[in-house]
């Protein structure tokens, strides 16, 4: 995909979840805010992040970047929060801004120049704390947003647990079947193959 | 499985695999080190319920939880040294991970270490939901916090080995499914088939993976639950996830160590050790089989559905079998008029596969539901995990410690009597454990009634000589050190 395209795509993602009648939608339910404007916002700062990674690559940014990112989303995942967005409005603009700006951006450009062994370690930390804030979720006695009812939120944590394990059996179906977690090493870096591969090539 | 070794391939062999190799000797002097220290733990243990020593049941469960998580996760630290020295012959691994995980598994153990013996954390290495939080004043609740933080890291370091396994194997053959031999199993393509090496490498990333994510998952839902006890987990699903996570973590320690086997045996007799399809079929099995028979750790739990049980109880019979049976009758179709001469090397081999196969009866027996529901709460149970660890794993890393001590040169040096000696302590020693679990005598009682105390003393005996003989295979591998690493 074209780097213009690709910016294109997120500047559409990131206004849709803006449009007034669809935000509105969006936020009126704890699954539809977490479960549509936030990948919104976050796949449109990603898709950014991506671009300018392939732009200015630059390699050793990449675990600090994704860092960053997952804990500028995990700020946004607090309950406390997610109702300060809900209630007021610079509150709400600081949400939009982080997710696209300082969680999707970064998570894009660390994700785009990460090699496979930090790409699955990512992934299965994500995997893992997801089931975890899952289960949380169904287990407080309580309601975690005053803004949410409580059978949102025991949907909610259902879906969370369900995006772990998708996450878990994706990425073992992928690996099983051969798609590369990271960048193929370019000529000249990475480890050298083993002496017998070559003895068997030639 | 007989034919001879082409000139390229034992060219291929002999290549010494340099990349690692300090962090695979580091690994291997560790892993000797504490296994003597856990040993001897293990020992003070039975000396206690022989009534020989005298230990304060605290002292005693804080032991035994020691002993427990230390022994699984310095199985698994010399599994990898295993897997990775042998591995590293067919793709590119990068050793900076090694000495990442190493660090993780340090600084982990020094925080499990404090936790178990300053703060008193005893709730054993399984921890089990709601033990930790629920002591009894026994111990705080931030040692049972500190004890899972160092859980964690541990885990960590070793989920960062998996993915780089795996990232290497699907840089090498395209996909873990090519790396088990998928495209030869059911194409019958002969397109770079994996060596065996590769073949149990792809099988351990691919169940420690998922088994280390659930592992991280149920360790911070018990953190959770520490630092807020209002928020309560469900103990069956708790127990689920830990006896995933644990069941798979130890018995993924013994298909890393196997490619010893599959490594020096053909080394040894100069027959090579193909990648048949039974072979392949047979990896398969037991690679989907490890992931789903964990529910024979539960089947005390009436209130788990009978179809899981009915899984753990008819899969737990046939799991073993495949892995097991291509490893045998690999190993003696190998060994078989090769015309070997037994050495120290050559005969822990042997008994590895013995005490693999041989361990593994007591625990089919007792993942059997009517046995089981007697037998569970016996010293039975460590009877059989005792066998195949200290029988069938200890000697593949003893072998390839031996192996390295000896510059990786397969030429006899004899050595095969400490080897039977070994055999003959240690087969003592777990007979003890299982003839106890025969007569009822329950596990993990710090004290024991006079009555049971036979089995005990005569494996108090028996565990001291494993720990001599363990010992002079410690002092050969840590005395060759320099030479090793300055081999090239």
């Amino acid at each position: 995909m074209g780097i213009d395209r690709q910016v294109a795509i997120a500047a559409s993602l990131i206004a849709l979840a803006l449009i007034p009648p669809v935000a509105a939608w969006l936020e009126s339910g704890l699954v539809s805010h977490l479960f549509g404007q936030y990948p919104l916002l976050l796949g449109g700062g990603a898709l950014i992040g991506s671009a300018a990674a392939r732009r200015h690559p630059c390699g050793w940014s990449a675990a600090p970047a994704l860092l960053a990112g997952l804990l500028a989303l995990a700020f946004w995942l607090i309950p406390r929060w997610i109702d300060a967005a809900l209630a007021d409005t610079a509150a709400n603009t600081a949400k939009v801004i982080s997710l696209v700006l300082l969680a999707g951006l970064p998570l894009g450009w660390g994700w785009q120049q990460a090699g496979g062994v930090l790409r699955g370690f990512v992934w299965a930390n994500v995997a893992s704390m997801l089931a975890v804030m899952g289960w949380l979720q169904l287990s407080v006695p309580s309601r975690l947003c005053n803004s949410y009812l409580q059978s949102e939120q025991a949907v909610y944590g259902r879906l969370l647990v369900a995006a772990a394990l998708l996450m878990v059996v994706g990425a073992g179906a992928m690996a099983l079947l051969g798609f590369r977690m990271g960048q193929k090493p370019k000529d000249g870096q990475g480890p050298a193959p083993p002496k017998h591969r070559l003895d068997r090539q030639g | 499985m007989n034919s001879a070794i082409t000139d390229t391939e034992a060219q291929g062999q002999d290549i010494t695999a340099q990349s690692g190799r300090f962090w695979v000797v580091t690994y291997l002097a560790i892993t000797g080190l504490v296994l003597l220290l856990m040993m001897v733990f293990g020992l003070l243990m039975r000396l206690a319920q022989a009534g020989w020593l005298a230990i304060d049941p605290s002292l005693f469960y804080e032991i035994m939880t020691v002993h427990g998580v230390g022994m699984v996760g310095i199985a698994s630290l010399g599994g990898v040294a295993v897997m990775w020295h042998f591995l590293a012959r067919y793709v590119s691994l990068r050793a900076g991970v090694l000495a990442i995980n190493l660090v993780l598994f340090l600084v982990g153990v020094v925080a499990m270490l404090a936790a178990d013996f300053i703060g008193g954390f005893a709730a054993a290495w399984t921890f089990l939901y709601p033990l930790p939080a629920v002591s009894g004043s026994v111990w705080p609740a931030w040692s049972a916090e500190l004890h899972l933080f160092g859980l964690l890291l541990v885990g960590v370091g070793f989920l960062l080995i998996c993915l780089e396994v795996g990232r290497a194997l699907i840089a090498e053959y395209g996909g873990l499914g090519r790396a088990l031999g998928w495209h030869k199993l059911f194409f019958n393509s002969d397109d770079n088939v994996p060596p065996p090496a590769a073949v149990a490498a792809a099988m351990v990333v691919i169940v420690d993976t998922p088994a280390l994510i659930a592992g991280a998952a149920v360790i911070v839902m018990s953190l959770v639950n520490l630092f807020a006890p209002t928020i309560a987990i469900n103990p069956l699903l708790a127990k689920n996830l830990i006896y995933f996570f644990g069941h798979v973590i130890i018995n993924a320690t013994i298909y890393m160590a196997v490619i010893a086997v599959y490594e020096l045996l053909p080394r040894i007799t100069g027959r090579k050790w193909k990648t048949t399809r039974v072979f392949l079929a047979a990896w398969t099995l037991s690679t989907t089989m490890v992931l789903v028979i964990y529910p024979h750790h539960l089947l005390m739990d009436f209130v788990m559905p009978t179809w899981a049980m009915m899984l753990g109880q008819v899969l737990s019979y046939i799991n073993s079998f495949p892995v097991l049976v291509v490893t045998g009758l690999g190993a003696l179709a190998i060994l078989h008029r090769s015309g070997i001469r037994w050495d120290l090397v050559s005969t822990l081999l042997f008994i590895s596969i013995f005490g693999w196969m041989a361990g593994v009866v007591p625990a089919v027996i007792d993942a059997t539901v009517v046995v089981n529901s007697v037998m569970h709460n016996t010293l039975w149970v460590p009877g059989h995990f005792h066998f195949y660890l200290l029988l069938g794993l200890l000697p593949m890393i003893f072998a390839v410690m031996i192996h390295l001590a000896r510059n990786e040169d397969v030429t006899p040096r004899g050595g095969d009597l400490t080897a039977i000696l070994y055999l003959l302590f240690g087969l003592i020693f777990v007979i003890m454990f299982l003839a106890g679990g025969w007569a009822s005598v329950p596990r993990r009682w710090a004290v024991h009634l006079e009555q049971w105390q036979i089995w005990d003393k005569v494996a108090s005996v028996m565990a001291a000589g494993v720990i001599v003989i363990a010992t002079i295979f410690v002092v050969m591998f840590l005395a060759r050190i320099p030479g090793m690493l300055r081999q090239k």
